[in-house]
C-alpha cells in the first residue's frame, strides 16, 4: 500500500490548519489598533468630541470602517485621509474654514502680531526713557570732586605763601 | 467734562477690540443666513453610488426634490418607502429625485438603499460640501426646487407620500418660463 499521497494530504491539512488562524489573526486589527486611529479623529456631528469617546451610531460605524480598512492593510494616514475626503477637515478637529469659524484661524495670528508689535513698542519706549549710564555720572562726580579738591589745595597753598 | 487723553496703547487696544467685534458680528450674520428658500438652488455635482454623476444645473425645466439622509437616521427610515413610492409615480412626469447621503459610511448607505429598495439617484456628500451649501443641520432635510431652479420649499422632518405629492403637484403644474 502506497502511503505517500496520504502523508502529503495530512501534512498539507496540518499546515493549512496551522497557517490559517495566524493569517486570520494577523488581518484582524485589535481593538487597541482601532482605538489608536479613532483617538486621532473627531466625530463630524458632535462639537469637539473625539471619535474614540463618541458613542452615537455614526461614530460606531466610523470605528467599524477603521477596523475594516486596517484589516485591508491601510495605514492610519490613509484612513485619516479617507475620512477627511468623506466628512471634511472637521474630523481632524480643525474648525471648518468657513463663516464665523475663520475666527479660530485669524484670531491667533492677530493676537501674535499685536503682541509682537506691543512688545517692540514697549522695548523702544524703555530704551528711550532709560537714565544716563551710572558710570558717566560717577566719572563726572569724581571729576568735579577732584577739581574742587585741587582748587582747595591751590587756595591753601596760596594762603601759606 | 474734561476729556482724558488716551495713551497709544489704549488706542491700539480699542482698534483691536472694534475689529474683533466686527469680525464676530459678520460671522454671526453669515451663520444665520440659513437654508436657501425662494432663492436659486445652490448648484452641485453628485457622484452617484451606481457610478454616474448628476449635475443640478442640467435639470432646469424639471421639478427637483433633493433629500439629505443618513443610514443612522431613524426618521429617514420612516420616509424612505414614501419617497420611493412617490418617485416611481412621478419619474416619467418631469420630476427628478436626488438622494444625498450626509455624514454616513458608504457600506451602511449602500445597505440602506438596498433595504428600502431605493431606485432614484443617490450619492454621498463627500466632504459635506453640498450640505454646507444648503446649510444642512441634520437629516432628513428635503428641498423642493422648481422648474426655474428656485428652492420653493424646505422641509426638515420626515414626510409622507401625501405631503410629498401636495408640494410636488403645484410645482409640476407651473410653467418653467
Amino acid at each position: 500500500m502506497r502511503r505517500g499521497p496520504y502523508v502529503l494530504i495530512v501534512i498539507l491539512a496540518v499546515g493549512i490548519m496551522l497557517i490559517m488562524p495566524v493569517t486570520l489573526w494577523a488581518r484582524t486589527p485589535t481593538p487597541n489598533e482601532v482605538e489608536a486611529v479613532a483617538r486621532t479623529l473627531y466625530c463630524p456631528l458632535c462639537v469637539g468630541e473625539r471619535l474614540d469617546a463618541c458613542e452615537i451610531p455614526l461614530c460606531q460605524d466610523m470605528k467599524k470602517e477603521i477596523a475594516r480598512q486596517l484589516a485591508e492593510g491601510r495605514t492610519p494616514e490613509e484612513i485619516r485621509a479617507y475620512f477627511v475626503e468623506q466628512y471634511g477637515p472637521v474630523v481632524l478637529g480643525e474648525p471648518p474654514r468657513k463663516g464665523i469659524n475663520w475666527l479660530a484661524w485669524v484670531i491667533p495670528v492677530i493676537v501674535l502680531i499685536g503682541a509682537a508689535a506691543y512688545a517692540l513698542f514697549k522695548i523702544k519706549e524703555w530704551s528711550r526713557s532709560s537714565p544716563e549710564p551710572q558710570a558717566v555720572a560717577v566719572v563726572d562726580e569724581a571729576g568735579s570732586a577732584e577739581d574742587e579738591y585741587a582748587a582747595r589745595v591751590e587756595r591753601e597753598l596760596a594762603e601759606l605763601e | 467734562m474734561s476729556g482724558r487723553k488716551l495713551t497709544r496703547g489704549q488706542i491700539v487696544g480699542l482698534i483691536v477690540a472694534v475689529v474683533f467685534l466686527g469680525i464676530l458680528t459678520a460671522g454671526l450674520l453669515m451663520r444665520h443666513q440659513g437654508r436657501p428658500e425662494n432663492t436659486e438652488a445652490p448648484d452641485f455635482t453628485l457622484q452617484l453610488y451606481d457610478g454616474g454623476t448628476i449635475h443640478l444645473a442640467d435639470l432646469r425645466g424639471q421639478v427637483v426634490l433633493i433629500n439629505f439622509w443618513a443610514s443612522w437616521c431613524e426618521p429617514c427610515k420612516d420616509e424612505a418607502r414614501d419617497l420611493e413610492e412617490v418617485w416611481r409615480r412621478y419619474k416619467d412626469k418631469g420630476v427628478v429625485f436626488i438622494g444625498i447621503n450626509w455624514s454616513d459610511t458608504e457600506s451602511k448607505a449602500r445597505a440602506y438603499l438596498q433595504t428600502y429598495n431605493i431606485t432614484y439617484p443617490n450619492g454621498p456628500d463627500l466632504g459635506r460640501r453640498i450640505g454646507q451649501k444648503y446649510h444642512v443641520q441634520g437629516v432628513p432635510e428635503t428641498f423642493f426646487v422648481d422648474k426655474k431652479g428656485i428652492v420653493r420649499k424646505v422641509v426638515i422632518q420626515p414626510m409622507t407620500a401625501g405631503q410629498l405629492m401636495a408640494i410636488i403637484e403645484p410645482l409640476r403644474a407651473e410653467t418653467g418660463e
